[in-house]
């Protein structure tokens, strides 16, 4: 069985419904794709703003992005320090080859956010609303399994 | 791949609960993946409603015309094909609109359908997978602990908001006192590791932990008991059958009302409208199921009624009833199984049986298909009783049964019916490994193993089977293929253990310690270490948080205390079989699983570490205590005894006769003879007769020691008949010491005789003792010596000398063995009068004893003064004076000196007189 895996991080307080979201895409492609033996699995960080210390989490949070094929980070007010961090490992240590960057399209953001959506501008995507993010991500999965396929 | 559709039908205002429904079934999905199972949620498609086993529907404050369509088409369906099953939801409302109202109304009244109030969407999760298991899904083993829901050790859910566990009274009372009490158990724990000696202290420690652990059992305990209910609940509003009474105890129960719930379903009420229908001749079997049915969820109701001390007499009345209503009502008669599996898990084995013979003779009666699913489940039962009363005999009869039926039925659907085919088998693999059969044993493993391995979700099984291959093989000393089948468990168990994140750890640590004693047999001490500190370090961590592996733990250093003591490494084994009996006398009053017979097993292995360490006085008080406990034991047969109390009485002659107190010795050593013959081993008479030899010839006894060797060679000699492998060895230690013993007494063609036998044997082994083979060579060489057959002396001395002078370059402890066998050839050759030879010898001899002298004058005076002495008859022989005289003076001197053996000094002083004679007379001429 082929599988494609899915790296979710965000905070889970203030993007709870772009997760189910993202989860209910995940599930909806992956009944179309269990009849071809390929399997898509999401994995999701769970941040909380008051984490003080990952503690054993981050080695499992490691664990698992050692295979990952698409990683997604969702951005909206504040970028949370355990979700950059997992950014940082995804692109430097494990060199996940998918990164998307999802920011949400509000004005209050604050500044060290912006500053680090323009540093890495180049895996950004912006969504109006949650249809665009659905679309957008079912297409990155869509290519991710073609690629996989014509291999 | 098994496939499963869910339909969910939601108002278009729960698209919030949609979503999350849908990652629900995702995360599902997940945890179902190592099973091949794929669960598919299906929304807006009316047309696969029909063909979905499940079908959830969502309502909110409103009847929206969609989803009513939509339930009213798998209504339909149910009423006319009995699926898909309808789980129907509502959200509690404080505004539920007229189109709700009228719906409830309609569901109420003219369905007399089933709907749930529900505030979060826990409860409509926790029924998925609850639905999921009475749809047949038995893959997956669900777990609730400690406010969670896990699926094969892996968390799906969090209970805490649901309503029947949150607002359950007696839960929340026990979390309470749970709560209260851990601050005090970990401030013991750190009490006690300041303090280790504190006895007091450890035993308050041990009290707490003891009491926090029974307080964590009970809150499984009743979390389990609630989610059985509502799986049971689940399963009959399946039936599309539910009463007002039911529907309103489960009501009571979920806003924590447990009396009201136990009311609801009040058992003279349900007795009289049951009463009403069978006098009535009714028969209205549809009435009277529901009737059984409320009786049964009175049942599930009294389970959690942990406060009442009458709920066990009330849940066997209302099992009781059930039968008696199912009987009399002509209903298919569940009741009589259900109840017999109930007495069996409340351990009540007489009565279960009872029960499960009169379901047998029912189905007997009734069932035309006597290989029937229904057969083989008592059958199944049957022998788990009958094993647990340790009756083998009739477990194995009800366990053949059971497979004649599976095995039919495994033909005709092999996916549904092999795995069940594969628990037969192992359990008839573990009955005759019970009774000693071992090649039975074998042969129904590996077919249980065969199955096993087509089922990825019988991984567990399969490592179990494994491990049980590796030990029947270990019993019948195969000790390489044991090894292949423990390595396989240890891997699949190891996987399986970092899958689950740890869940596993507990038959990891059974894997590593079995693998640790089995190296130890194949002497790969490494491995063995490796194994037994990994299942130590294992059974250390699950002791923290469950005192029932405390005994494990105890028998795990205890195995590491036995590899260092096969290693010779006394002090490490001394300080680990101390750790082991430290705890087992810890926890022998705390119905932890030591046993007295463990005890008695740390006592006797101290008291063997004691006599090597020759701390006699400490051996003895360690064998005296195991020797109380095994002697008061009272043991469901001798025969599982006899063997460890045979060897306190053996040690303890031994350590007697080492103390030179022979009274005390022979004491001992006839207890054994007379333990042995009771017990009629033939293995233990024959070793109880050479321990009295032993001890005879130690006392001079010759004729009594003859006699006792010679009855343990009539014993050995019919033993090897049976099992030469095993006994071989035995008997040619036997044959060793009769030939001993003919030599002290001068018989030396009986010398040679045993010898020879005893040569014979010790060739063809594998265990090749060079010492004892050198030894017997120089044996033979003295008899053929003694009786003048010098040829044949000669061959055998140097056959013994080729041996012993290789061992000696290896480890020089032989050195002395190897000085006496060059004085023996010397004085073959000397008594050949080939002086030169005997020069040689003698010469070799003299420089070994010469070497030792030098070191340590005192203990090896007397060595060296023969030595000298026999250089110097020589050298006289050969007619060189001078240096017979030097040797004849060196021991003289070492004779006035040291040794002030005055025969000798005046030998000596002779014998250079007339040396000095001669050497004037030669010096002359």
């Amino acid at each position: 069985m082929q599988k494609v895996k899915i790296f979710l991080a965000s905070s889970i307080v203030e993007f709870k419904k772009e997760r189910n979201l993202i989860g209910d895409v995940v599930r909806k492609l992956q009944d179309e794709w269990i009849e071809k033996e390929i399997r898509i699995k999401l994995f999701e960080c769970e941040f909380f703003e008051n984490n003080l210390v990952l503690g054993g989490l981050q080695k499992k949070y490691n664990d698992e992005l050692k295979d990952t094929d698409i990683f997604i980070m969702l951005v909206g007010k504040k970028i949370g320090k355990y979700t950059k961090e997992e950014f940082l490992e995804a692109r430097d240590n494990f060199q996940v080859k998918n990164i998307l960057i999802f920011k949400s399209n509000i004005l209050d953001r604050d500044d060290d956010t912006k500053r680090f959506l323009e540093e890495e501008k180049h895996y950004v995507l912006t969504f109006n609303n949650n249809l665009e993010l659905e679309n957008i991500i079912k297409n990155k999965i869509l290519k991710e399994i073609n690629s996989m396929l014509s291999l | 791949m098994k496939k499963i559709n869910i339909y969910l039908a939601v108002a278009d205002s729960l698209k919030d609960e949609e979503l999350e429904i849908s990652n629900f079934i995702r995360d599902l999905n997940d945890k179902y993946e190592n099973f091949d199972i794929y669960l598919k949620l299906i929304t807006n498609k009316e047309i696969e409603i029909p063909s979905s086993e499940l079908f959830l529907v969502l309502f909110c404050d409103d009847a929206k015309n969609e989803t009513k369509k939509e339930f009213e088409i798998a209504y339909q369906n149910f009423v006319a094909s009995s699926n898909p099953k309808i789980a129907t939801y509502i959200k509690k409302s404080n505004n539920p609109t007229k189109s709700l109202q009228e719906f409830i109304q309609y569901l109420d009244e003219e369905l007399k359908h089933y709907y749930s109030l529900y505030e979060n969407l826990d409860t409509i999760k926790l029924n998925i997978v609850l639905w999921l298991k009475n749809l047949g899904l038995e893959e997956g083993k669900v777990e609730a602990k400690d406010n969670k829901l896990y699926i094969s050790g892996e968390e799906v859910l969090e209970l805490s908001n649901i309503p029947i566990i949150k607002n359950n009274q007696d839960l929340k009372k026990i979390k309470k006192q749970k709560e209260e009490l851990e601050a005090k158990y970990w401030k013991l724990k750190e009490e006690v590791l300041e303090d280790e000696d504190n006895e007091e202290l450890l035993n308050e420690y041990l009290e707490v932990k003891k009491e926090k652990k029974e307080l964590e059992d009970s809150i499984h305990e009743l979390e389990k008991s609630i989610i059985d209910l509502e799986s049971t609940f689940i399963n009959i509003t399946g039936t599309g059958k539910i009463s007002k009474r039911q529907i309103y105890a489960k009501k009571c129960l979920e806003e924590g009302n447990l009396e009201a719930a136990k009311e609801a379903l009040d058992f003279k009420e349900i007795q009289d409208d049951a009463n009403k229908i069978i006098e009535l001749h009714d028969k209205n079997k549809e009435k009277l199921a529901i009737f059984v049915n409320e009786l049964n969820q009175r049942i599930s109701i009294l389970k959690l009624d942990i406060n009442n001390k009458n709920r066990f007499q009330e849940i066997e009345k209302t099992y009781e009833e059930i039968i008696r209503i199912e009987k009399e009502g002509g209903l298919p008669r569940e009741g009589l199984f259900k109840y017999t599996k109930y007495l069996y898990y409340e351990k009540n084995f007489n009565k279960a049986i009872q029960y499960g013979e009169k379901y047998l003779n029912y189905l007997n009666l009734e069932e035309d298909d006597t290989n029937s699913l229904n057969f083989f489940k008592v059958y199944n039962l049957l022998g788990l009783i009958y094993n647990y009363l340790l009756n083998y005999q009739k477990s194995l009869d009800y366990n053949l049964k059971a497979l004649e039926i599976i095995k039919k039925l495994t033909k005709e659907d092999y996916e549904t019916n092999a795995p069940n085919l594969a628990t037969i088998y192992h359990n008839l693999g573990l009955l005759y490994d019970n009774i000693n059969k071992y090649d039975e044993a074998i042969k129904y493993y590996q077919k249980a193993v065969e199955i096993n391995k087509k089922f990825p979700k019988n991984v567990e099984k399969l490592a179990t089977n494994y491990n049980c291959l590796g030990s029947v093989y270990q019993s019948k000393m195969e000790y390489s293929e044991s090894l292949d089948y423990y390595l396989k468990s240890f891997e699949i168990n190891e996987d399986i253990n970092k899958k689950t994140n740890g869940a596993h750890e507990g038959d990891l640590a059974i894997v590593c310690n079995n693998l640790g004693n089995l190296y130890i047999y194949l002497k790969e001490y490494d491995k063995a270490k490796y194994y037994l500190t990994k299942s130590i370090e294992l059974y250390e961590k699950l002791n923290d948080s469950d005192p029932a592996y405390a005994s494990s733990l105890a028998n795990s250093y205890n195995n590491l205390g036995g590899l260092y003591d096969v290693k010779g490494e006394k002090n490490e084994a001394c300080t680990y079989y101390l750790k082991g009996l430290k705890l087992r006398e810890q926890l022998i009053n705390f119905d932890s699983g030591v046993t007295l017979a463990d005890l008695a097993n740390s006592y006797h292995n101290l008291g063997s570490i004691y006599s090597d360490l020759s701390e006699y006085e400490k051996a003895i008080q360690y064998y005296q205590k195991s020797l109380k406990i095994r002697e008061e034991l009272n043991p469901i047969t001798l025969d599982v005894y006899e063997k460890d109390l045979a060897s306190d009485y053996n040690n303890l002659g031994y350590i007697y006769r080492k103390l030179n107190n022979q009274e005390k010795a022979l004491e001992y050593y006839l207890k054994n003879l007379e333990l042995s013959k009771k017990v009629n081993n033939l293995n233990s008479i024959g070793l109880a007769y050479s321990n009295l030899g032993s001890y005879y010839k130690d006392n001079a006894n010759y004729e009594e020691a003859l006699k006792c060797f010679l009855k343990t060679m009539e014993i050995r000699e019919e033993l090897v008949q049976k099992n030469k492998k095993i006994y071989a060895q035995d008997l040619a230690i036997t044959y060793y010491s009769l030939a001993n013993i003919y030599n002290i007494i001068k018989d030396y063609q009986k010398n040679i005789d045993y010898n020879l036998k005893c040569l014979k044997i010790h060739k063809v082994s594998n265990n090749h003792d060079l010492y004892r083979e050198a030894s017997i060579y120089h044996n033979l060489g003295y008899s053929y010596f003694k009786l003048n057959e010098y040829h044949k002396s000669l061959k055998n001395y140097l056959k013994g000398i080729s041996i012993m002078e290789k061992l000696t370059i290896e480890d020089s402890k032989y050195e002395e063995n190897l000085a006496i066998f060059y004085t023996n050839l010397g004085n073959l050759y000397e008594t050949t009068t080939n002086y030169s030879k005997a020069l040689e010898y003698y010469l070799k001899n003299f420089k070994i004893r010469k070497k030792y002298f030098s070191k340590k004058a005192a203990s090896y005076a007397r060595g060296y003064m023969f030595a000298c002495r026999y250089v110097a008859e020589i050298y006289e022989k050969n007619k060189n004076y001078k240096l017979a005289l030097d040797y004849q003076e060196e021991a003289l001197k070492v004779a006035e000196v040291y040794v002030k053996d005055n025969n000798f000094i005046e030998i000596r002083k002779e014998e250079i007189s007339k040396l000095k004679e001669l050497l004037k007379i030669k010096e002359n001429n």
